[in-house]
């Protein structure tokens, strides 16, 4: 990769052009990914906060024609400073770029973009004319060259192709990508079924996701920057509910043809079912082999009810299965089928069989086989299943810091358990868990015993009696970035139990694939994809979800499973099986980030974020009732009103 | 909560949660706006309302900024002006300089800003659009692309009070453009018109327009159903030009709102079709008559009647959609200067299942407006598509919604629209609201103390032990999930509305249905909620004409006169502004009755059925040439003004009547002076009496199920028959029906095609004991099964004929309801 000529961005300016490239500075503010696609470079970039150039063949004027282009596209036409005033200033930039420009058009184009800049209603109209004022102020000779009429000679080499795509802090941080502006602003306007619409673009688990995701939106949203972050996963579970709730029946893209090829899924969880949409979406016939009585995999299993109701995703995958996609439960692969009869019937493959086993602590007595002694994934799946793991046990100690964790300790309370206690070898400010569910949980009084960690289980009469544990303290940061939790010696002490819940992390159990089917696996036995293709290593077998990133949110294997579905379809119909323009685009903006958490939006703060009602501590916590009542219709308008629409256009030229 | 804040420097304390915009307004500051429209949620899309704010580097919109405490607001900075002169050109970049030609002309928004910016010359160019002209989503609009600001107010306007989202905004940058996305769910209520700030949408009901400076403009109370809207009628030349509600000075009970009626029927009180000459029937023949001679005519018949046969003899039969002083100057002549017993209106079809029920509910502490509406956490709708009848009030119930989460639960026996925004959708089987509504009351309310309190309870409550939910859901076929959910809506419900239509009251049984409804709601109050009860009205008047009629008392109804002149009881009839054969059931039963009677006077504006019969017709004039009263669905007194001379010789009701008492020298004086005091002795300043509270008392229902007969029959539902009364005779004269188109839909449920052998569109003669019809259904979902939909806004669709003329025990009224059909394919 080469050096950049030229970088400006969020008005700080890096001018390599007059330098060797060996003196090059680094830009500022902004730093280019090394490779755009297959070891294609990106010759220039224009985005929200201005522009790069790295090749000196491309024009900055035929630049800024294509960006405006690409803004005119955009522009929603909602206000008047960007509907109109950017087709404006295109028109202008098309006359310089023909030759006919006019003495005077540079000063036009920096008045005008700067009352849309200023003035404009949304982040389209107040970022888009930026990297054109910028271009004008720093390359106004080739500006100037252009309206005498000497533009730069069209390039000997070919022109460059431009990429565009409009995205916004929130859609890119998304990894299942929902164009959360779009949506936000439909609640807004009181548009609440053609706001599950877009929702329903890019995911089928809307009120499984406004219920349960872990929200990298909110945590990318530049309302954040003025005040808080908009309440974007709530106001999806309100477009989820207010179809539920005032009875309507969703409105799905139903396939044009049907396709006579057919894919198979293993595993009804959030990456299998989401795959199974899209691909049933494009008229594929599709399969899932799921081994419970019961859709949602981890969604359905790992989840308790007082967040996700059971009916929720249910009527979520009776919509899927409405498009035709069958589910056959009960079915267990390895078990009641084999991978090979599956691989024999199906034209392709998707595993999605998420992370069911639990972490070991590697602690005394962890494998005696004790009674009471329940790993966190088990402990869960019993309860959802209507079962108290055990019920002479009253006492409870989960270990570990992470949502599993936290639901162990939520659940057992409800089962019946008097005396709860969450053990966590970090402090409370490092725990993975979602920082809303440890509140909730302090709320419902479990006992947190923080900085220790378990050294031996103690049972009598092969039953759990309790756990020794041994106080830490935070040494230096490890890889993950937090402080790495060391034993003091000689600090044990013990607590009496009936149960241990191990709920340290989660393990991937592949043990259904066959001899035949090859797959590679990584040390942590996560199934190995080629990230372009997401295939493994056996043809025609594709994979995402906790299967291959190892545990993480649901949104991400929903996410997952959605490409998945788009790469299966261009190997099933024959395309090349790789990101199209769109990903390459997500995956570019997500290199150069495109929230910027220190950014100064400078307009008045102060309108708070709505809240969700919620059941009471003391009640909530002896039942399956789901704790939060969605947004009243009015709320649900008020707080989307909050949204800043913070879309923006980033376009290469390669 | 209160904020201080400075607006240019001065001190202003202003209400937390207002925006900018409202509080410089509310303090006289001016800041300019082109999309802002007080009623719609702040669009934000003109950026003319940008403002600065100390020590924030971006300027704000004014329109959707929330005032914060301590902020210091500039409203002129020179970088604000500078942009909203900018917006402006941009503007204008491409727009026609039609002014002379558009009919926006003078009352124009963007003509004053263009004037008050100062601006003459366009710096900015961009090529224009090309693009195909598209029909907008009703005829009765005319679009005009290159005028269009795209403010966005029409877009807002469909979605958010008239809930349709028949337009959107349609592609993307200067291509943008306001489209009809779904021109089927387009009422032509011509909010999207009203609401325009250009010249970019246009009347196209008539082709007579009137420039602002050459029309005259008065505000009036409408006079086609009973919300009682306030209005503005253009005038030029003596004809209504247009309908505005801009400036209405009384903003309830609509709001600037209209529907199609309100907005585009105006013109039929200009029609050609007026008749303006009173006319004597002579050897079958109609011959012109003078105004002395017909009162001559009227006077001689009604006397030789008299003579003959005695007052009992004679009937009165008048609309409510008079006003006030005319009904007055009607039974004031008709009781107390004939002695003639029988006087009674329309409300007695329209509300006399309702009025006993109110006082059953006066002990509660009730509200009836509707503003009420918006304080109620639960509507309960039954008997009406209220987007049909009564659309202002169906847009006051998404409003509701809108702003404060109402629950709403629908009890009908067809879809309707508000369907679409129901949490409990009853859609019962016809004829069965009475157990629904009894298991309603039992399900919710047997085990509450309150209502053991109630008189009535005790007996009340040995009846709905047959209306547990399982028989209730099965009888009524209403989804039991449903019917859980309306149990715990009205459960947890702080304060509770019912909205009854038609469909309750003019129906089988319709008095025990409204009975029944009612009891709800006495369950309710006596539970300690807050309810509300609005009956829909179909007459513009039909409170003030019940109070009237209640008043004065006695005789027959208006069925029982029409069944005693068939039997040969009533000799002679005088029937003002009313056509019976278009509003009762069994149509040759009620000419059969109207050809028995040996004198038929009219007094009408048009050429009605009944008038064909007439031996005597005498012109009216409409509610725009009169002045007068009167009192809407909410018990209120609105104001008509005349803003229109009385075409030709036509002369008001009470006119009419205090010219014959003084011909025939009666002793009852009808003055101006006298009518005004006579009204004021029977109603209040405000509207209806409002006198002491009732207690609370549960009504005892009489309740006889309809069984569905063999295969082949379908219940015939018509969809507020009644409410749609006037279509039939004035309105339906209004130029914009010929645009609407007049034929009325029949809707069958798919299964019952599938059943029956009918195809979508094909040809069917249906059948009663009364007559038969041949029909085109449509097959649709919102038919339920088992129902034949007639959705029909005319009266020329015969299905009266179908029905037999029978009439309720309590109300003395015919109905219609709970006829079965058999269904033949043709």
């Amino acid at each position: 990769m080469g050096g950049v000529l030229f970088s400006c961005w969020n008005g700080k300016v890096v001018d390599n052009r007059e330098k060797k490239p060996e003196e090059f500075e680094p830009p500022v503010d902004i730093s280019l990914p090394a490779d755009f696609f297959q070891g294609k470079d990106v010759k220039a970039f224009m985005g929200w906060g201005g522009f790069v150039v790295k090749d000196s063949d491309v024009s900055i004027v035929d630049l800024c024609v294509a960006f405006l282009e690409k803004v005119q596209e955009e522009s929603c036409g909602q206000c008047i400073p960007c509907r109109i005033g950017t087709k404006v200033m295109l028109e202008i930039m098309r006359d310089i770029a023909d030759g006919k420009g006019k003495k005077g058009d540079l000063e036009n184009l920096k008045s005008l973009g700067e009352t849309i800049r200023q003035s404009s209603k949304c982040t389209i109209g107040q970022t888009s004319p930026v990297p054109v004022i910028d271009a004008i102020t720093y390359f106004k000779d080739e500006f100037e060259k252009a309206i005498e009429g000497k533009k730069k000679p069209e390039a000997e080499k070919e022109k460059p192709r431009f990429i565009s795509k409009v995205t916004a802090p929130c859609m890119n941080a998304c990894p299942s990508h929902l164009n959360v502006p779009r949506y936000v602003e439909l609640i807004k306007d009181g548009r609440f079924l053609d706001s599950l619409e877009v929702i329903r673009e890019n995911t089928c688990l809307p009120g499984v996701l406004g219920r349960v995701c872990v929200r990298p939106c909110e945590s990318n949203c530049r309302r954040a920057n003025v005040d808080e972050s908009i309440s974007i996963k709530y106001l999806k579970r309100f477009a989820a509910d207010f179809e539920l709730e005032k009875h309507h029946s969703p409105k799905l893209p139903m396939a044009t043809e049907k396709k006579d090829k057919k894919v198979g899924i293993i595993g009804a969880g959030p990456a299998g079912v989401t795959c199974a949409y899209y691909l049933a979406e494009k008229g594929y016939q599709v399969t899932i082999f799921e081994r419970f009585d019961e859709p949602g995999g981890m969604s359905a299993m790992g989840i308790p009810d007082y967040r996700l109701p059971r009916p929720i995703l249910r009527r979520e995958v009776e919509i899927i299965q409405s498009m035709g996609v069958e589910i056959r439960y009960n079915t267990m692969v390895g078990r009641d089928i084999t991978m090979k009869e599956i691989r024999d019937e199906f034209d392709a493959i998707f595993i999605g069989v998420g992370a069911q086993g639990s972490s070991s602590m590697r602690v005394e007595g962890e494998d005696a086989g004790y009674k009471g002694f329940i790993p966190g994934v088990k402990y869960l799946l019993d309860i959802n299943q209507g079962r108290d793991p055990y019920p002479e046990g009253k006492k409870v100690v989960v270990v570990g810091g992470g949502n599993v964790a936290i639901d162990c300790v939520r659940c057992s309370f409800r089962i019946g358990k008097e005396d709860v206690n969450l053990v966590y070898r970090r402090t409370k400010k490092e725990m993975p868990a979602d920082d809303v569910e440890i509140k909730d949980a302090e709320e419902e009084e479990v006992k947190f015993h923080f900085l220790c960690n378990p050294t031996r289980i103690i049972a009598e009469d092969g039953k759990v009696v309790g756990v020794e544990l041994i106080r830490m303290e935070l040494g230096e940061p490890d890889e993950s970035g937090r402080r790495r939790p060391i034993p003091v010696e000689g600090s044990e002490f013990t607590i009496d139990t009936d149960i241990i819940v191990p709920a340290i992390g989660q393990t991937i159990d592949l043990s259904f694939i066959d001899a035949d089917t090859q797959l590679e696996v990584t040390r942590k036995n996560t199934i190995v994809i080629d990230p372009e293709t997401m295939m493994t290593s056996v043809e025609g077998i594709f994979s995402a979800g906790d299967c291959v990133t190892g545990p993480g949110a649901l949104v991400e294997a929903a996410g997952g499973g959605r490409t998945a579905a788009f790469r299966i379809h261009q190997y099933l119909s024959g395309e090349e099986v790789k990101r199209t323009d769109e990903e390459l685009m997500e995956d570019f903006f997500s290199a150069i980030g495109v929230y910027d958490p220190k950014e100064d939006i400078g307009i008045i703060d102060g309108r708070e974020r709505k809240h969700l009602k919620m059941l009471p501590p003391e009640t909530r916590k002896y039942t399956f009732d789901e704790v939060e009542s969605g947004f009243p219709i009015n709320e649900a308008i008020e707080e989307a009103d909050r949204c800043l629409r913070c879309y923006r256009i980033g376009l290469v030229a390669i | 909560m209160t904020v201080h804040i400075t607006i240019n420097g001065k001190e202003i304390e202003a209400e937390k949660g207002k925006t900018i915009l409202e509080v410089a307004r509310e303090n006289g500051i001016y800041i300019p706006t082109l999309c802002y429209h007080s009623h719609l949620h702040p669009i934000g899309s003109c950026r003319l309302c940008v403002v600065d704010i100390e020590g924030y580097p971006m300027p704000m919109a004014a329109c959707t900024t929330p005032v914060m405490d301590g902020i210091k607001v500039h409203t002129n900075t020179g970088r604000v002006l500078k942009m909203r002169r900018q917006a402006m050109e941009l503007i204008l970049v491409n727009h026609p300089l039609d002014c002379p030609v558009c009919d926006k002309g003078g009352e124009c928004r963007l003509q004053d800003l263009a004037y008050e910016f100062g601006i003459a010359e366009q710096p900015f160019h961009a090529k224009k659009p090309e693009r195909e002209h598209v029909p907008f989503s009703t005829p009765l609009i005319r679009q005009w692309y290159d005028r269009c600001v795209l403010c966005l107010r029409c877009v807002h306007v469909c979605h958010e009070l008239v809930g349709n989202a028949a337009i959107d905004i349609k592609e993307t940058g200067y291509r943008s453009v306001i489209y009809p996305v779904a021109p089927e769910r387009c009422y032509s209520c011509g909010e999207c018109l009203s609401v325009c700030p250009v010249g970019a949408l246009t009347e196209a009901v008539n082709p007579l327009r009137g420039r602002i400076w050459q029309i005259e403009r008065k505000q009036t109370t409408c006079g086609q159903c009973g919300v009682g809207c306030q209005m503005e009628v253009s005038t030029y030349e003596n004809k209504p030009v247009n309908i505005k509600t801009d400036d209405v000075t009384e903003e309830g009970p609509n709001y600037g709102s209209l529907c199609v009626r309100g907005r585009f029927f105006y013109d039929y009180v200009s029609s050609e079709e007026r008749l303006t000459e009173p006319k004597i029937k002579k050897a079958e023949e109609w011959v012109s008559a003078g105004w002395d001679e017909a009162y001559e005519n009227a006077i001689d018949h009604l006397r030789e009647v008299m003579k003959a046969h005695g007052p009992d003899s004679i009937g009165f039969i008048a609309s409510a959609r008079l006003l006030n002083e005319d009904l007055v100057a009607l039974f004031e002549f008709a009781k107390n200067g004939l002695n003639v017993p029988n006087v009674d209106t329309s409300s007695r079809i329209d509300l006399s299942a309702h009025g006993t029920s109110l006082t059953a509910l006066k002990g509660a502490s009730s509200f009836k407006d509707l503003d009420g509406l918006l304080d109620s956490d639960l509507i309960v709708i039954a008997g009406g598509d209220l987007d049909a009848t009564a659309q202002i009030v169906a847009n006051r119930i998404r409003v509701a919604q809108r702003l404060h989460d109402t629950k709403v639960i629908t009890i009908n026996s067809y879809k309707t629209r508000l369907d679409e925004i129901s949490d409990a959708i009853l859609t019962c089987n016809s004829g069965t609201e009475i157990p629904v509504f009894n298991g309603l009351v039992k399900a919710a309310f047997e085990g509450s103390d309150g209502v053991k309190k109630v008189s009535g309870w005790e007996d009340f409550s040995k009846q709905l032990t047959d209306y547990s939910a399982d028989a209730v859901c099965d009888a009524a076929q209403i989804d039991r999930e449903m019917f859980e959910t309306a149990v715990a809506l009205l459960k947890e419900s702080a304060s509770v509305s019912f909205v009854s239509g038609g469909g309750l009251g003019q129906t089988t049984e319709g008095s025990q249905k409204v009975k029944a409804f009612a009891n709800l709601a006495v369950a309710c109050a006596a539970s300690g909620k807050k309810i509300g009860w609005l009956p829909v009205t179909a007459y513009a008047n039909g409170w003030g004409a019940l109070a009237i009629q209640t008043i004065y008392g006695g005789g027959l109804s208006y069925g029982e006169m029409i069944q005693a002149a068939k039997e040969g009881k009533i000799k002679a009839l005088v029937v003002v502004e009313e056509d019976p054969i278009a509003t009762l059931p069994d149509t040759s039963y009620v000419k059969e009755a109207l050809d028995n009677l040996d004198f038929l006077m009219v007094i009408d504006l048009f050429e009605t059925e009944t008038v064909k019969k007439a031996d005597l017709f005498i012109p009216s004039c409409s509610f725009m040439e009169k002045s007068g009263t009167f009192i809407n669905m909410e018990g209120k007194k609105r104001a008509v003004n005349q803003v229109l001379d009385p075409m030709e010789k036509t002369r008001a009701v009470g006119v009419i009547f205090s010219d014959i008492a003084e011909k025939m020298k009666l002793e009852v004086e009808l003055t101006p002076e006298v009518i005004q005091k006579k009204v004021s002795e029977i109603l209040d300043q405000d509207g209806l009496k409002t006198e002491g509270k009732d207690a609370l008392a549960f009504f005892q229902i009489s309740y006889q199920a309809t069984r569905m007969e063999e295969n082949g029959h379908l219940f015939l539902v018509p969809t507020d028959l009644h409410y749609n009364h006037h279509y039939g005779t004035d309105e339906v004269h209004a130029s914009a029906i010929e645009k609407l188109g007049k034929d009325p839909e029949y809707l069958i449920n798919p299964k019952d095609a599938a059943r029956l052998g009918v195809e979508d569109g094909s040809t069917v003669t249906i059948k009663t004991e009364r007559g038969e019809l041949s029909i085109s259904p449509t097959l649709s979902d919102e038919a339920k099964e088992g129902h034949l939909v007639v959705r029909s806004h005319y009266h020329d669709t015969g299905i009266l004929a179908l029905f037999p003329f029978e009439m309720d025990d309590e109300t003395k009224t015919p109905f219609t309801g709970n006829v079965l059909v058999k269904l033949q394919k043709s």
